[in-house]
């Protein structure tokens, strides 16, 4: 396996009593398109700019591409395509002059391929970029972030206040443009239905730790709803990975992190249940606000079975 | 309406301690100043401190009476609770009227004290017949000494009103804090020019009296001298005063009417601009000229200079503008109007060049302080450094190029025949220094506090806090950069031009050094993504 494009390792920041990160490690691989989920405030804007040097870390290591921000940072950003999230741009300028102007300061600025995807997303290149709509403003940014043929694509919640539409519409171009260039993007987000689309691999940050890390596949496979009668297992112990439980009457849903184990101890001990599969964003959901206080007790007159 | 009240006393006592202590300090100057020289004008210093703290305090409170909601988006929450529009919007213009007005009153009774005790004393009114010089004139009695104090005083809480409550209307029309205060400059200004309209020549006490129920200032008016060792403010008050005050009472209620009539609609005003509404841009020429910017110094160059030169252009018009109106209300010699503009250029330049340095030092770093614009540019390949420097040396240079530098050329040939005409080297000698000092204090405000329009307030008030400790003393009182230029144009006008006297070396010098350390200190606060003060910007999530 070749060495990781953006490597965190025992990332850690805090904003005065404030911890931010917390020993946060990540890998990601060349050509990946890597997804951090988070909430609004779990750290996912704090970790970027870490890795566009833009902040001092506390401590631990970042590295993209093999080179540490906190050390040369003008290099990280010249192989980096950033698109911040609610980012502006000078409002009296153009896109055209806007793209002229950023050109000298990356080798590789292809203005041909600007001016082709500034034609491509329907913007006026010789428009004042404050009369811009949003959803226009947020495609220059990625036409920006992406005409130096970055080997490397950080996007922090780039489709964030666009209505939902236009987010559809950004994340195809997004992906259409992924899907020819190979390179690694690293994309923040809290809204998993624009994530679930692009992305080959999560990584859950809550609190300023990362709760889950792995492939979508990966996760689909082994994070499940389990629903069963609630009599079935009163009185055992919460299983491991417990992530979500929900009452119903006498049913109960669970959502269950590494499932394949508990399913097949349910199979053994012949408990009849269903397995859900569940989206991403159910999953994201489960891992950040999910609730175990319902698991049900044991009862005062049951011999329940335990798996 | 208590709730409402409660409010605007929250948001409004932390400005209304700031302003006590502005001109409870402003009254000790003038004490102070007045026991050190012993003028007897008390009353005119105070009266001019407290035109340059209304005119401030003014544009500041307008730009939170009639943008702070929107600034803050607690527009929406306001116009959903149970209470009208307009009575949120009285209660915000009577509560910055309050907040303006206050201050000069507890100043006033303090200065008011000092002259009843017989601590200080004011000399009689000024006559039409100016000759005798106010240290010459005799000393007015108790009673018409705090007449002419309460004259001022209402004059500069009138015309405050009147400015904050016209900048406020228009306010409402704008998009930003900073477009109000940028306009309250230009408008501040501008009152200031206008006011002097029908004091020069024959006095015509109607006219006045007209005039001054529209613009109180006018009512007042503030001479200037310079004497040895110090100088003095005096003032001429306008025959007919009070009678102007209360006509001018239905017009500021009118104005104030206005205001809580456009505040009530504010909420469709602040909804995002639709396809068919009306927004005026100019065309982007430089859009069709295909220029091909070679390296990152000319790139950056071209960005600062495209920023920084409409704003200086402006400054320039603005200035030209006030010298053509100067020079159409003011009796001039036997020249052309075009040469009297020219002769008027630097000494108008000189002042609005002040004002506009400070505009352009915290214009040019204000938007990319911003934390969206701050994202935008601070992930780019380009260093700290390099884009703090290369934005303050150009907008540096944008200022003594086309401000002085223009000036300098037009006017060095115009007629020389007042201290206040004509071109000089000791112009040219300092106040290129000035207005660079003031830019640099503009640029630390606004890097510091990451809000423009109180940074340019605290380098005019910070440059205003210098000069007032320096005149303070007698020992230090030659060393103040006015003096120092007034010292060096006189022996121009004598025929003696040396830039090495009069303590120029060293005060300029050390202001030069100033001008740099200041970039400096800037340069350590200009980090867009980077928290200054925790109450001024937002932490990253």
């Amino acid at each position: 396996m070749s060495a990781p494009a953006i490597r965190v390792d025992q990332l850690k920041k805090s904003y005065g009593s404030q911890q931010v990160l917390q020993n946060v490690s990540l890998n990601i691989p060349a050509g990946q398109t890597f997804a951090l989920l988070g909430r609004n405030g779990a750290g996912k804007t704090t970790m970027i700019r870490i890795l566009l040097g833009l902040i001092p870390a506390d401590s631990g290591n970042v590295q993209l591409g093999g080179i540490d921000p906190a050390i040369d940072p003008l290099t990280v950003r010249s192989h980096v395509g950033y698109l911040a999230e609610d980012q502006a741009m000078y409002g009296w300028m153009t896109p055209i002059e806007l793209c002229r102007f950023l050109a000298p300061f990356y080798p590789t600025w292809d203005m041909n391929w600007a001016r082709d995807y500034l034609d491509r997303f329907g913007i006026p290149p010789h428009g004042r970029i404050g009369r811009l709509s949003k959803g226009q403003s947020v495609k220059l940014g990625l036409v920006v972030a992406l005409s130096h043929h970055p080997p490397i694509v950080i996007l922090d919640d780039p489709a964030m206040g666009l209505d939902p539409i236009a987010r559809k519409e950004f994340n195809r171009d997004l992906v259409e443009h992924l899907q020819t260039s190979g390179c690694t993007v690293l994309y923040s987000s809290h809204l998993l239905d624009e994530v679930e689309a692009v992305a080959d691999a999560v990584a859950i940050l809550d609190h300023g730790r990362i709760v889950r890390t792995g492939t979508t596949d990966l996760l689909r496979d082994e994070v499940k709803q389990i629903l069963l009668s609630c009599d079935s297992i009163a009185g055992t112990p919460p299983p491991e990975g417990l992530l979500d439980v929900c009452r119903h009457e006498d049913r109960l849903a669970f959502i269950i992190d590494r499932s394949e184990n508990y399913v097949g101890q349910l199979i053994a001990k012949g408990i009849d249940h269903d397995v859900v599969d569940l989206s991403l964003d159910e999953i994201f959901e489960a891992f950040v606000i999910g609730r175990t206080q319902d698991w049900p007790g044991k009862p005062a007159n049951s011999a329940a079975m335990s798996p | 309406m208590k709730s409402l009240l409660w409010k605007q006393w929250q948001e409004n006592r932390g400005y209304l301690a700031i302003f006590l202590a502005w001109m409870v300090l402003a009254a000790i100057y003038s004490i102070g100043y007045e026991v050190g020289y012993g003028f007897h004008a008390p009353v005119g210093h105070f009266s001019g401190l407290s035109l340059f703290y209304t005119i401030c305090a003014a544009v500041f409170l307008a730009m939170r009476a009639a943008q702070g909601e929107q600034s803050a988006g607690t527009l929406s929450f306001s116009a959903s609770l149970p209470v009208s529009m307009r009575r949120i919007a009285a209660v915000r213009i009577g509560g910055a009227v309050a907040t303006l007005a206050i201050p000069v009153l507890v100043a006033a009774a303090v200065l008011s004290l000092a002259l009843a005790s017989g601590f200080v004393e004011q000399a009689g009114p000024r006559g039409v017949e100016f000759l005798p010089r106010l240290p010459q004139r005799e000393t007015a009695s108790l009673l018409t000494a705090l007449e002419q104090l309460a004259s001022v005083t209402a004059i500069a809480i009138f015309g405050g009103i009147e400015l904050l409550l016209v900048l406020s209307v228009f306010g409402c029309w704008l998009r930003s804090q900073a477009q109000v205060g940028l306009l309250g400059a230009v408008m501040g200004l501008g009152s200031m020019i206008a006011s002097g309209l029908f004091w020069y020549g024959e006095r015509r006490p109607y006219v006045q009296l007209v005039y001054g129920a529209v613009l109180p200032q006018s009512l007042a008016i503030q001479w200037s001298y310079g004497e040895e060792h110090g100088g003095y403010t005096d003032h001429e008050l306008a025959q007919y005063r009070w009678i102007a005050l209360g006509l001018s009472i239905p017009v500021l209620l009118i104005i104030g009417y206005l205001f809580v009539i456009r505040y009530g609609r504010l909420k469709d005003i602040a909804l995002p601009a639709k396809p068919g509404r009306f927004r005026f841009s100019t065309p982007s020429l430089w859009s069709h000229i295909p220029i091909r910017l070679r390296g990152r110094w000319t790139a950056l160059i071209w960005l600062e200079l495209r920023q920084s030169g409409p704003l200086v252009t402006c400054g320039l018009l603005f200035a030209l503008l006030i010298a053509i109106v100067s020079v159409l209300t003011e009796p001039r010699g036997n020249y052309s109007t075009g040469a009297s503009v020219l002769a008027a250029m630097p000494h108008t330049i000189s002042f609005v060049g002040m004002l506009w340095a400070t505009v352009v030092g915290s214009g040019l770093y204000s938007a990319e302080l911003d934390p969206r614009l701050g994202a935008f540019w601070r992930s780019r390949p380009i260093s700290s450094d390099m884009w703090f420097w290369c934005k303050f040396i150009v907008g540096l240079a944008a200022v003594l190029i086309v401000l002085d530098g223009v000036t300098i050329l037009a006017s060095w040939n115009a007629p020389r025949d007042s201290p206040t005409t004509g071109m000089s080297w000791a112009y040219v000698g300092c106040f290129p220094v000035i207005h660079a000092l003031l830019y640099a204090l503009a640029v630390l405000g606004t890097c510091w506090l990451r809000k423009p329009v109180i940074g340019a307030f605290m380098a005019i008030l910070g440059f205003a806090v210098l000069n007032i400790a320096i005149t303070t003393f007698p020992l230090t009182d030659h060393l103040d950069p006015f003096t120092v230029y007034n010292n060096l144009l006189r022996d121009e006008r004598a025929g003696h031009v040396d830039l090495t006297q009069h303590g120029y070396p060293l005060v300029y010098g050390v202001l030069a050094v100033s001008t740099f350390i200041l970039g400096l200190v800037s340069s350590r606060f200009a980090r867009p993504l980077e928290r200054t003060f925790r109450r001024f910007t937002l932490l990253p999530e």
